[in-house]
């Protein structure tokens, strides 16, 4: 019985493992072929957050709990806080560059 | 646990691309934050990997540290 509910907790853990894997590889992906600066702004903040979740929940659900599982749901929450503050910080930086973005939709709308 | 580490890895270096070759200056400080938020999971999995729980802590600092150098950078370079 006990080791049933071990070898789920280990499949578990892997489903989340191999989806924070999909992530980031997408991440990587959206970082290498997108053309302009803010839509790469939009694939460092949202795909890395849904793979640095993903690969957090499957360090949790390994773990079980303790005092390990409440460290990493601390770096959990600290991650969800700060890194959204960080790309709004470079997104107002780059707004005082006046970078204007590649593709312009009022043209597109007029073509 | 080795070959998830080895695919963070490999996603940290095709992030690495875009500092080599980026047009512009916050290009490279939004690749610079997700490789470091790359190499943080891959701390956090290297304690699995060790079996050695006390390198969480390494993990949780890096990130504080992360965060201070990307409001560092902006506050450096948004006001003349």
């Amino acid at each position: 019985m006990i080791d049933l509910i071990h070898t789920l907790r280990q499949i578990v853990a892997y489903v989340f493992f191999i989806t924070g894997i999909y992530f980031l590889l997408s991440t990587a992906v959206g970082m290498i072929r997108f053309p302009d600066l803010y839509t790469r702004l939009h694939a460092g903040s949202k795909c890395l957050m849904a793979g640095g979740i993903s690969v957090l929940m499957g360090c949790i659900v390994l773990e079980g709990s303790g005092f390990v599982s409440l460290k990493l749901i601390v770096i959990l929450i600290f991650l969800l806080i700060t890194n959204p503050i960080a790309i709004h910080v470079i997104a107002s930086l780059s707004y005082q560059f006046n970078l204007i973005p590649k593709t312009n939709a009022k043209k597109n709308i007029d073509e | 646990m080795l070959y998830v580490i080895l695919a963070i890895v490999l996603s940290a270096i095709l992030t690495f691309y875009r500092i080599v070759k980026g047009p512009c200056l916050p290009d490279r400080i939004v690749a610079m934050n997700s490789i470091g938020v790359m190499f943080l999971l891959v701390l956090v999995l290297l304690s699995y990997y060790f079996e050695r729980k006390i390198f969480i802590d390494v993990a949780l600092v890096y990130g504080v540290l992360l965060f201070i150098n990307v409001l560092v950078m902006a506050k450096y370079l948004s006001r003349a």
